[in-house]
């Protein structure tokens, strides 16, 4: 698909092949990709083309209490998680019923590409008071392309903790 | 106006003004600048070959309710229930919501979260977004929930609250903040 409208000179002539030109632009308009309700137009500062983008929701009902005896800090990967293809970056809201039974501080829940860095933002409810808290933020994948992002907990030392009825929902905002 | 799949030109055809009027005019007209009436709302895909605006939109409401009400109702003070917005949608939005809470009485959690109008009675789902809340100190909470499934139109969504698990909780909730972005 042509990025820009074809450009007229002074002593062209119309001719067909001009005008389809103009055609092949114009199919590559989001309203021309459009196929269901929902997405969002993000265009792209490489090729100047627009993409589509919906949103995407994951969650996980469970209640969960992580037990860590160690001397380090354990991660569990219960998700939820959500799988992109061509994804070089994503917007993200991140929330779960949190608390701690007993312990130390220093426990979390936070996203991270599966393999890669975790988010820099985390849930933390040091307090033995359950509730419900959230984040957001914008997450660039440590190996951009087809990405599965998966909800982590992290436990501290000799820390039991609730992680509860974890959700995210994502929406790509560039491409690989 | 609606969008026409571009043709192919042939050379020795003759070009109608109704080609032009149709391939250029009508369809530019289907694009986001031609479909634009007012300044900070969203373009989205509205179905096949179809885009169209959404306003998002934010309530806000600064007193502090009281509920002793099972879960899901409005306060006791209904001057002060919600706040609740409305807005057109392709069949999906996204909600954020916060406030602060707090338990004032034990005996149950209390809660808060939107429930889209006509869908009181779901509370299974609801339950899966809604902010729960044990402690007697006021926090902010807030979360969010990605509605979908919808059928196309204009929908009210209001912050509702209350206990449950319990008999004698009672609840706190000020500052109740709800934003709705429509797809």
């Amino acid at each position: 698909m042509p990025a820009l409208p074809p450009t007229f000179s002074a002593s062209e002539v119309l001719t067909a092949a001009k005008l389809n030109q103009y055609m092949e632009y114009m199919e590559s308009l989001a309203v021309h990709q459009a196929e269901s309700p929902g997405s969002l137009i993000f265009s792209d500062p490489v090729t100047q083309d627009v993409w589509l983008s919906k949103p995407v929701t994951a969650y996980s009902g469970s209640i969960e209490t992580y037990e860590n005896t160690d001397d380090i800090t354990v991660l569990y990967n219960d998700g939820p998680e959500i799988t992109l293809e061509d994804c070089g970056a994503v917007f993200y809201m991140l929330d779960a019923r949190t608390h701690t039974v007993s312990g130390a501080s220093g426990s979390y829940i936070q996203m991270r590409q599966q393999g890669g860095d975790p988010t820099t933002e985390f849930l933390r409810n040091n307090s033995t008071t359950s509730y419900r808290c959230g984040i957001a933020g914008v997450y660039v994948p440590t190996n951009p392309g087809t990405v599965t992002l998966e909800v982590v907990t992290g436990v501290a030392p000799n820390t039991t903790l609730v992680s509860a009825q974890r959700r995210l929902t994502v929406i790509k905002i560039r491409q690989a | 106006m609606a969008w026409t799949a571009p043709i192919r030109f042939v050379d020795g055809d003759p070009i109608t003004a109704a080609q032009i009027n149709t391939m250029f005019k009508d369809n530019l007209n289907a694009t986001p600048p031609g479909i634009a009436t007012r300044q900070g709302r969203l373009v989205v895909t509205a179905g096949k070959h179809e885009l169209a605006e959404r306003q998002p939109v934010k309530a806000y409401a600064d007193g502090t309710v009281t509920s002793e009400n099972d879960w899901p109702q409005d306060p006791q003070e209904e001057d002060e229930s919600g706040p609740s917005v409305t807005f057109e949608h392709g069949g999906s939005f996204l909600a954020l919501y916060s406030c602060r809470i707090r338990r004032t009485a034990t005996g149950g959690f209390v809660n808060y979260a939107p429930v889209v109008e006509g869908q009181q009675d779901v509370m299974p789902e609801v339950y899966k977004y809604a902010v729960r809340m044990s402690g007697s100190t006021f926090e902010r909470l807030g979360a969010h929930f990605y509605f979908k499934g919808f059928d196309p139109g204009i929908t009210t969504v209001t912050m509702k609250y209350g206990r449950n698990s319990g008999e004698t909780a009672r609840g706190d909730y000020a500052q109740r903040a709800l934003i709705v972005i429509p797809f």
